[in-house]
């Protein structure tokens, strides 16, 4: 499957925080047929077991490449008279961005909706300037009071249903490329590893929960107990008005992270791969949390070297995520090179108390 | 060893390699035991004499090494610096700052627009932090870049020159680096106590350092060394001045992160015993390594033995020589009643 | 119920000295179990059911919000800092009282704009004329809670601390109806809640539970002029699908809404866009813990004037013993 279809499969299917399990089938049927063992936990994530083909000599660590599959999304708090439905957030929307958007409501069945908001004078504060937030969202259906009630109750999820479209060369726009885009890199370095061989034992984790609190990360890497931990996210794209050297290009391939959520022996190393592998690649610096998965995956029981890997996406959470095809390539080949490169050795050495 | 020296190095989180290599070499000629762990924390094992009679708790004492700094983010045409901030750093007092950039320590200083040139609302307000740029004196960009790589950290240079008044420490990194030195005091001791010493990473991107080492540790006491806000200074309202400089350390009945107020109460009551001056605090929301480790696994009794500090985050931080003296001597009794058996209250 | 609940809720329990309320509950629970254990962080630990079964934690907390005295002035005047989710506006001219039984009033200073109203301006008078005499009854660090005994109103009860007292008042009943069960329950009376979820955390790890269920209030939207919520007194156990710090597992929200349906038990959904309970904690414990809550819908939380319906108190009494006497495979 190239990356385009997988792409578009996957971001097409609604899966907000908490309610991945759509994405999840998808994401097992996709990574099923390059690994040994492919589970869903507790708590809804996929976790997929490769174990090593070739001896390191030593035993095999685990490595771990996280992406999250939850995405952005709304939740009914009420169903109201005359169609209409009141909505809270779940996970950091963009407030700006949402009045007027197509969304679904996972009812029952499926139910079509338009958000909308209190006008202004009629909100508490009155300010037209300010961005409309719950309790003054809402969802139009145009259904009726009796047909909105069987099919809707309060607790169901929406999600966002913009169009997935190709926009000039391997540029894409869509919702959800954060973080379904990164699934399909996966993908690529799985089906790549399916044909070289690796010492080491490979989990790829599909998280749950990433925008609500990286939930999900936090379980998955307590059951794994991995000696080095990859997630694998989006970061910001560039875009008009935000300073260069504080965004990632699209087009250049990924960003390796540097700062304190990142072991400095494992970024070398990745940067190592990528120039071996002729892997255009850049930097990004992130300061402190890094937003991602490996927030989470660093401090799990006593600790895990931890790495992220950025693919440049432009507008996160918004209906028109921007990415380069060529990039979510490129993340796949790096991490398939580096996992295929990896000695247990130097896995160990990074993961263990040492003087 | 010696603080002056602990105060000279460079530790931006993340980044404590330097540190952490002092304090290895202050522990290498002695009995403790020195590990490292995945995310940098260095640990240091000091078993009880033999013959020692009685096992104790569990004890684990930190001190954290890592700095509020800076991380470079870009090298501009002009060949200055941009940067962003790691940790809690006072922007109200960058400007016009001497900082040290990168392994080798590149000087380099924060300037800004002169006050000639500034609008009326710019003289007003704090500029912001991405405004500015550290200039290392380069020519140019290339020029930077023989010395600078992006992803390079900064910290405030050190102090240079003595303070006026005798008995009071002035410098940056003084809540980290004081901390360490009284440590490795400590482990000098020949006490009849086994307990581990932890000089955590990280603590101010997020006490990162502090949970994992708890996580391996598992204690059943842990102590933090850490500074405590002090703002006794002018303007401030007596019930806002939170600790003074010189009144003994602080104990926190407020640290309702890592909230462990009978554990407190015995501090207090081993210092008054001793004639120890401690100062009776209730600030809750400080972060504070004891709000990760209390709820580490299955629970862990904390408590913070805070020294008071003026101007944190700034690069003239103000602490007063008796309070580290009293600490240091707190910190050596609590161990002693613990040795000899004594049962906490709960 | 109403005496059971009116003992809890008069009881003195801050997040941090949850001493006076544990020994309280502990009196209670021991006529049920004989498994009841205090841990490192001060949780109380009640076992019952079946060892070998699977390990259902039920978690209610029994802290309180409070205020802690940071400063004595010279007038005999304290200072305070709050512990939890504390409104001035609720505050002010309030009654406390500190674990001694001394008490006192919340007031503040001299205000032009009511506006300015925030702690940092108010003090409490405990009737000290000075300084020394304030410091022979409280130091810092001392904490206080609302001063205010539960009534009953009608068909529902009005006072300080129902959350989440009216939370262990579900835990003990249900405690004292289950005779017999498959599951190895235990029950939680959980610390330091109002601060953070901290007691639920470390319960959570020593438990190691297959399924986590909180308990405790959630907001309403009955009120006039209100927020657009669905949750109403009355109308019975909410049975909660998210919060700020859990969204609860759709196969733990499926069981208890078809046992209540199966057993005819009222039941509301509960969506709040705020506030977080226990399982935030649990469900992320160790390597996930599928978990949900069952919630008292309350009005006016964390003021002195906290009012439940006892309807609703039933029907989760109800559905978790129900619920905990049901086989089911999850």
């Amino acid at each position: 499957m190239d990356t385009w279809h997988a792409l578009q499969q996957l971001a097409t299917t609604g899966g907000p925080s908490g309610y991945e399990s759509p994405v999840a089938r998808l994401v097992t049927q996709m990574w099923q047929p390059y690994v040994d063992v492919i589970r869903t936990d507790a708590l809804g994530n996929v976790i997929a077991h490769k174990q090593p083909t070739r001896s390191g000599g030593i035993p095999a660590p685990a490595v771990m490449l996280a992406t999250h599959m939850d995405e952005i999304g709304l939740m009914v708090a009420q169903v109201e008279e005359n169609g209409f439905l009141r909505v809270v957030a779940m996970g950091g929307i963009d407030l700006r961005q949402i009045c007027g958007k197509e969304v679904t409501v996972h009812g029952k069945t499926a139910v079509a909706g338009i958000v909308q908001a209190v006008p202004a004078p009629f909100r508490d504060d009155k300010e037209p300037d300010h961005i409309p937030t719950w309790p003054d969202l809402f969802i139009d259906t145009g259904l009726s009071t009796e047909e909105l009630r069987q099919k809707v109750q309060v607790g169901d999820v929406v999600t966002f249903s913009p169009p997935c479209k190709r926009l000039h060369g391997d540029r894409v726009a869509g919702k959800s490329f954060d973080n379904r885009a990164c699934i399909v890199s996966s993908l690529v370095c799985l089906q790549r590893l399916a044909r070289v061989s690796h010492a080491v034992h490979v989990h790829a984790v599909a998280t749950v929960q990433e925008e609500v609190g990286l939930r999900g990360a936090i379980t998955s890497t307590f059951s794994i107990a991995p000696q080095l931990a990859i997630a694998i996210d989006v970061g910001h794209g560039d875009t008009p008005g935000q300073p260069e050297h504080d965004t990632i290009t699209l087009g250049k391939g990924p960003a390796i992270s540097l700062g304190p959520n990142i072991h400095r022996g494992v970024r070398d190393r990745l940067i190592a791969v990528a120039k071996q592998e002729q892997i255009a690649w850049q930097n990004e610096i992130l300061p402190g949390h890094s937003g991602t998965d490996a927030w989470a995956m660093q401090v799990s029981q006593a600790g895990v070297p931890t790495a992220v890997i950025s693919l440049p996406l432009r507008y996160m959470h918004s209906t028109v995520e921007c990415v380069d095809l060529a990039d979510i390539a490129a993340i796949g080949r790096l991490l398939a090179h580096f996992l295929a490169d990896l000695e247990p050795e130097e896995v160990w050495r990074w993961a263990n108390v040492s003087v | 060893m010696s603080l002056s020296e602990l105060l000279r190095l460079t530790g931006a989180s993340g980044d404590e390699e330097q540190v952490r290599a002092y304090i290895c070499r202050a522990l290498q000629a002695t009995d403790v035991d020195v590990a490292v762990d995945n995310i940098g924390n260095l640990i240091a094992t000091k078993n009880a004499p033999p013959g020692t009679p009685m096992p104790t708790p569990r004890i684990m004492l930190t001190a954290h090494m890592d700095e509020p700094g800076m991380i470079i983010t870009s090298i501009h045409s002009s060949g200055m610096l941009t940067f962003k901030p790691i940790g809690a750093l006072d922007a109200a007092t960058l400007l016009g700052s001497h900082v040290l950039v990168g392994d080798k320590g590149i000087p380099g200083v924060i300037g800004g627009k002169p006050i000639h040139r500034l609008q009326e609302s710019e003289r007003r307000n704090i500029p912001r932090m991405d405004s500015m740029m550290i200039d290392i004196g380069a020519a140019d960009e290339k020029d930077a870049a023989t010395l600078i790589n992006i992803g390079d950290y900064a910290v405030f240079a050190p102090a240079s020159g003595s303070w006026n008044l005798a008995g009071t420490l002035h410098g940056k990194a003084l809540p980290s680096r004081v901390g360490c030195a009284m440590l490795l005091k400590v482990l000098a001791l020949e006490l009849p106590v086994a307990f581990t010493a932890v000089f955590t990473v990280q603590k101010e991107v997020g006490l990162r350092g502090a949970q994992v080492a708890a996580y391996r540790i598992n204690p059943d006491i842990a102590l933090v060394l850490d500074a405590h806000p002090a703002q006794d200074f002018p303007g401030v309202d007596a019930h806002h001045q939170e600790a003074m400089l010189g009144a003994g350390p602080v104990l926190n009945a407020g640290d309702n992160l890592g909230m462990d107020v009978p554990l407190t109460s015995w501090l207090a009551r081993v210092a008054a015993t001793a004639g120890i001056p401690v100062q009776w605090q209730a600030k809750p929301q400080l972060k504070r390594e004891t709000s990760v480790m209390h709820t580490t696994r299955t629970g862990t009794r904390t408590a913070t033995l805070g020294l008071p500090c003026r101007y944190l985050g700034s690069p003239y931080q103000m602490m007063s020589q008796s309070d580290i003296d009293y600490a240091q001597q707190l910190i050596t009794d609590a161990l002693m009643r613990l040795a000899k058996g004594e049962s906490l209250p709960c | 119920m109403l005496n059971l609940l009116t003992a809890l809720c008069n009881a003195w329990g801050p997040a941090g000295a949850e001493q006076q309320i544990r020994a309280l509950i502990a009196g209670y629970a021991q006529a049920h179990s004989t498994e009841v254990q205090t841990d490192t962080l001060g949780n109380l630990i009640v076992r019952q059911g079946t060892p070998g079964g699977k390990r259902i934690m039920l978690s209610a907390h029994m802290d309180e919000i409070g205020l802690m005295v940071t400063f004595i002035d010279d007038d005999g005047f304290l200072r305070f800092t709050t512990v939890g989710g504390v409104s001035p506006a609720v505050l002010y001219g309030q009654p406390v009282r500190f674990a001694d039984g001394l008490t006192g009033v919340v007031h503040c200073e001299k205000l032009n704009d009511i506006k300015d109203l925030k702690i940092e301006r108010m003090y409490i008078d405990i009737g000290a004329e000075s300084k020394a005499a304030a410091e022979e009854r409280v130091a810092i660090g001392d904490m206080c809670c609302y001063h205010q005994s539960l009534r009953q109103v009608g068909k529902r009860v009005v006072g300080k601390a129902l959350d989440d007292r009216v939370g262990c008042a579900v835990l003990l009943s249900v405690m004292q109806q289950i005779s017999q069960t498959p599951y190895d329950i235990y029950y939680v009376f959980s610390v330091q809640e109002e601060v953070g979820a901290h007691g639920a955390k470390t319960a959570a790890f020593a438990i190691e539970p297959h399924l986590g269920l909180a308990v405790d209030v959630t907001g309403v939207g009955d009120t006039p002029n209100t927020v657009p919520l669905a949750m109403k007194l009355g109308a019975g156990a909410a049975i909660k699908v998210m919060d700020r710090s859990v969204i609860c597992h759709p196969k733990v929200r499926g069981l208890l809404d078809s046992t209540a349906k199966d057993k005819n038990i009222p039941h509301q959904v509960e969506v709040l866009p705020y506030g977080g309970t226990d399982a935030g904690p649990i469900h992320t414990s160790r390597a996930g813990v599928p978990s949900g809550a069952v919630s008292i819908p309350t009005r006016y939380v964390h003021t002195p004037g906290e009012m439940v319906d006892l309807s609703d108190v039933q029907a989760c009494i109800d559905l978790l013993t129900a619920f905990l006497t049901t086989k089911c495979s999850w």
